[in-house]
């Protein structure tokens, strides 16, 4: 359900900026967001799109419905550093990658115990999934 | 009372105070209080700063972080400890655990290059030799394989060792998973480089969404939506490359898995801890030139 509402949003944010929001505009306006500490746009158009996304998800969508997410950094939080760390592309590839990898990540990668959310979740931060093309 | 103030011996009293402390120190560091074996050292080094017990109280505080989790300050520490007394008898034991940090940041080089260094020590032990030849042999088997490990046995001469042996055997039955095989299996069937990983619900995930997709995509041009056809088929790019790339990244956490609790078995018996660091005391040293 989360899945769908996040490509609804992120069709509702192409016909968004074929009407109105040019780059800048939309850099502003993703500038404002939150919940992400890093704020790193630019990587052209796409990216500040993916990005403007996310933003949507995490404040209007994630913020009805609760982060269930059993990771960390959560997926949102996740594509957004993929975003800003490597572009369009892989970053669109890490965050699918991310999405479909979510059920047996526990057999692989350590549970910590996160703080702010007082419950163990699966440490998968991006270099987590790049270490073997990235030293 | 003259003859009670003779009896007094204020040095006398310092070097129990002193002994004490140590004794308290080690107490704090066995029950894993970690954060009051530094302070407690800390202290000892500033009421004692010639103490014999400096190197050795420099070595734990390090190891208290180590052990404590703060693998960055540890290796800090230890560092200082290299540069500011480079002709310590402790330095192999130093070298061990640089080495052994190294290693569990899976940084095999550089903590070969530390291993290295204790053979050529002047106060390595026999045992800290062995253990540094060893510690080379496994991380070589797991960075570069098995035929450079055996290699290197040969030149370490170590071709013999009953431990070397069964290292290899053990190594020889882990069961790797090719990231060339996953990610062509994924590229031909969506999920199918999964299973062969035994990640049987990451395959199912991938499988339906990739399907369904699909099948949408088909659909949508079927019945004259290119629209949504096209949306469509953006999404299915990410989900499909998010699949091949999924399948060789999985296999790759696979392997690396693998390696680190295979590491962890063999590390056992090579422990490098507190224990190990012994008082300074007098060494002969024959060369044979």
């Amino acid at each position: 359900m989360r899945l769908f509402l996040l490509c609804v949003s992120f069709i509702f944010l192409i016909e968004q900026g074929n009407y109105s929001a040019s780059a800048g505009e939309l850099a502003s306006f993703i500038e404002k967001r939150p919940l992400v500490e890093k704020e790193e746009l630019g990587n052209g158009p796409l990216t500040a799109l993916a990005k403007g996304a996310i933003y949507i998800h995490q404040n209007f969508i994630s913020n009805v419905y609760g982060v269930e997410c059993t990771m960390e950094p959560s997926c949102s939080r996740y594509s957004y550093q993929a975003y800003s760390e490597y572009g369009f592309f892989i970053g669109t590839i890490l965050t699918f990658d991310r999405l479909m990898h979510e059920s047996d990540e526990r057999y692989v990668s350590p549970v910590v115990f996160n703080k702010e959310r007082r419950k163990y979740l699966i440490h998968d931060g991006i270099k987590n999934n790049t270490f073997w093309w990235q030293k | 009372m003259v003859m009670m103030l003779s009896l007094y011996n204020p040095c006398q009293a310092s070097v129990l105070e002193e002994e004490n402390q140590k004794a308290f120190i080690d107490y704090l560091f066995q029950k894993k209080y970690y954060s009051q074996a530094i302070i407690e050292s800390e202290r000892l080094l500033f009421n004692y700063p010639e103490s014999r017990h400096k190197h050795y109280l420099l070595i734990l505080i390090g190891d208290c972080y180590a052990f404590g989790g703060d693998e960055q300050t540890a290796h800090k520490k230890y560092q200082e400890f290299i540069s500011e007394n480079p002709d310590s008898p402790l330095l192999p034991t130093v070298y061990l655990r640089v080495g052994k940090l190294f290693a569990d940041s899976r940084n095999y080089k550089a903590a070969i290059s530390y291993f290295k260094k204790i053979p050529t020590n002047i106060f390595s032990s026999d045992n800290e030799i062995k253990k540094a030849k060893t510690w080379i042999l496994l991380l070589t088997l797991l960075d570069e394989g098995a035929n450079e490990a055996k290699g290197k046995s040969k030149e370490l001469s170590l071709d013999n060792d009953n431990y070397i042996q069964d290292m290899f055997k053990s190594y020889d039955s882990l069961v790797f998973k090719s990231p060339k095989i996953a990610g062509t299996l994924s590229a031909i069937l969506p999920g199918a480089g999964q299973l062969y990983l035994d990640r049987n619900r990451d395959a199912l995930t991938a499988f339906i969404l990739n399907g369904l997709f699909i099948w949408g995509i088909v659909e949508s041009f079927d019945k004259g939506n290119t629209a949504t056809g096209i949306i469509l088929s953006v999404f299915e790019v990410g989900w499909y490359g998010g699949n091949i790339y999924s399948a060789v990244n999985g296999a790759y956490k696979h392997n690396r898995k693998l390696k680190d609790s295979f590491k962890n078995r063999m590390s056992i018996q090579l422990n490098i801890g507190a224990n190990n660091a012994t008082i300074p005391s007098l060494r002969l040293v024959y060369f044979f030139d």
